[in-house]
């Protein structure tokens, strides 16, 4: 059964269609890569599953309960972690995550033990400062922190490697992989290498729909083509011979003829180039190719 | 019912540890000290003012009466605008710095939200409002000594049209949700809404700022008891409605 | 005038006392706080001074959100 399903999900800003017909499923235990350019809607998507924002069409369901705008009961499967995670800075960190189970209302002795737990998770155990002296990624390990206090089925996380700077980006992408043997993660972010380094599935969002879902356990996203590495004389040789479009440099790509052809024709010419390379697609490349 | 507990105390700790709950203590206990103060010293400084312009006036000595109008001026006007420039943010700050939404999607019900901060401005309020009524009250007795009827009474028509402002203070916050200058306009706009309304001598008599207009007028036998009783209970219905209104509209604010 | 300090003593002891917990709370805090959202240390501090009463009360609603 599916964790998260939404049905041709609807939302407008003042006229501005964001999102227009979106539909997604995901399942257990995944990591879900939702991937977007800043104001695709993924934030907006993500707080109308929680019920923060009010669609305007279209269903949402969070373990087959489906989601009402407000104080919706489907929260309790959910963790939250916003992009910009804000506390009470006044606190430290262990009063603050006393605090998020408290409202849980989850008892006296699982707390601590469960508190005791994520701290360590994160990093944080032992840590006696104010969260006001807090780094970006300390707030941003600490949110990850209070949005798993409940044991969420599901834990949805706004881009939460975007303002962190490399080691900070690594802290977090090691916590989210680690917690995917207890929960379903679903992520949104606009930095591709974090969803190659993670995610199970991708979906790209654009135009306010899921225009591609990519399984990554499929391995390789398919061929781009053969790369070859040809000077400008090597070059007018064998370009009536061969289609090829200029890839940047001296780099060629040839999409339309085998590798055996390719050898046949160089060869023939005696064009022996530095380079030949099959190629694969990088997400990076059919992400381009299907929002363009 | 359970989280309310919870947050409570963390509304607590929040105006304990940036020093508000008892900075408005400290404020309140000085209006109380200060009010029968300016009421003792007042026919001295007038005596001094008079004798250097060569004046000869007999002034008359300050009585119990001239305490309490010191107090309730003071309160009425200096207490209740530190009060809501101190505390009228409780909501607001939530919204514009977003500290709502990890409690909200952990199932915290909204109207716990709005129930709990209706509940902590009252307290607050109330041991504020009863520290400096009883810090006047005992410099007066000490001074004066006279005793005066209906001093309860009067003292409670300021109190409940502190808890109205309350109710306007979360009402606003709902409806303006991030922006703390327009609550403040809002408590302000209501206030004068009610002078305007006030000048029709038949209305006057029915509007909460009736309570704090005449809280000397009962103590001096101007008006009786039975006065006050029709803006006491409209003043009352109009929080509990203000706060109702206020938990209505909050379970349906869009949270960024 | 001697007499009437006196008189009035009852009064003005708690009244300062009360002013200057107010102010040296403000004060510490300013001092101890790194980053400010309005006008910085130097200036808090002076409106703290000058300001009675008012001065602290403003630093807490401004400063300690």
């Amino acid at each position: 059964m599916g964790i998260l399903k939404i049905e041709g999900l609807k939302k407008a800003f003042n006229q501005k269609t964001v999102i227009e017909a979106l539909n997604l499923e995901v399942t257990q235990n995944e990591i879900y890569g939702f991937i977007g350019s800043n104001g695709a809607g993924k934030t907006t998507t993500m707080k109308m599953v929680l019920g923060l924002l009010k669609s305007d069409g279209g269903e949402i369901y969070v373990c087959g309960e489906k989601v009402r705008f407000g104080d919706t009961p489907t929260n309790r499967h959910v963790g939250y972690l916003p992009d910009v995670p804000e506390f009470y800075t006044y606190m430290n960190a262990e009063e603050y995550l006393k605090l998020c189970a408290d409202i849980t209302q989850m008892g006296k002795a699982e707390q601590r033990e469960r508190i005791d737990e994520l701290l360590t998770l994160v990093g944080l155990h032992g840590e006696k400062s104010r969260i006001r002296n807090y780094s970006r990624g300390m707030k941003q390990r600490l949110g990850i922190a209070q949005a798993l206090i409940h044991r969420p089925k599901l834990l949805i996380c706004d881009e939460p490697t975007s303002a962190l700077d490399p080691k900070g980006r690594m802290e977090i992408l090691k916590i989210l992989k680690e917690i995917t043997k207890e929960t379903t993660v679903i992520f949104s972010t606009h930095i591709l290498g974090d969803v190659e380094r993670i995610c199970d599935r991708v979906g790209i969002l654009y135009d306010g729909k899921i225009v591609k879902e990519i399984d990554m356990s499929r391995g390789p996203l398919g061929e781009k083509g053969i790369v070859v590495e040809l000077d400008q004389e090597a070059y007018g040789k064998v370009a009536p011979l061969l289609e090829m479009h200029h890839a940047g440099g001296s780099e060629y790509i040839i999409e339309n003829h085998s590798l055996r052809e390719i050898y046949n024709v160089l060869h023939k010419h005696e064009v022996y180039p530095e380079r030949i390379v099959k190629e694969r697609k990088s997400l990076e490349d059919v992400y381009l190719e299907v929002t363009t | 019912m359970n989280q309310m507990l919870p947050l409570f105390k963390k509304e607590f700790i929040e105006s304990w540890r940036n020093f508000k709950f008892a900075a408005i203590l400290i404020v309140f206990a000085i209006i109380g000290i200060l009010s029968p103060f300016t009421a003792l010293i007042l026919p001295d400084i007038l005596g001094m003012v008079m004798d250097d312009s060569g004046i000869t006036v007999e002034i008359p000595e300050s009585t119990t009466l001239d305490s309490y109008m010191q107090f309730f001026s003071n309160m009425n006007q200096m207490g209740l605008v530190i009060f809501v420039i101190v505390f009228g943010s409780i909501l607001t700050h939530e919204f514009s710095r977003n500290t709502l939404v990890n409690l909200v999607t952990k199932g915290l019900k909204r109207t716990n939200v709005i129930v709990v901060k209706a509940l902590f401005l009252m307290l607050v309020w109330t041991i504020g409002y009863a520290l400096s009524a009883l810090v006047a009250y005992m410099y007066t007795i000490y001074y004066w000594d006279e005793p005066v009827d209906h001093l309860v009474l009067a003292f409670a028509m300021t109190w409940v049209y502190g808890l109205f402002i309350i109710s306007l203070i979360l009402l606003a916050s709902t409806l303006f949700t991030n922006s703390f200058i327009a609550v403040l306009f809002s408590v302000v706009a209501a206030v004068i809404v009610m002078l305007m309304a006030g000048i029709h001598p038949d209305a006057a008599a029915y509007l909460p700022q009736y309570l704090i207009g005449n809280n000397v007028g009962l103590l001096a036998g101007e008006i009786d008891p039975e006065d006050v009783l029709g803006s006491m209970a409209i003043t009352a219905v109009l929080s509990l409605v203000f706060i109702l209104l206020a938990i209505i509209r909050f379970k349906k604010v869009p949270m960024n | 005038m001697n007499m009437d300090v006196q008189e009035y003593l009852p009064f003005l002891v708690p009244l300062l006392l009360l002013q200057l917990v107010l102010m040296l709370t403000a004060l510490v805090m300013i001092i101890r706080q790194e980053h400010f959202k309005y006008l910085n240390k130097v200036v808090w501090i002076i409106i703290v001074l000058v300001l009675n009463i008012i001065g602290p009360i403003l630093y807490f609603v401004l400063e300690r959100r």
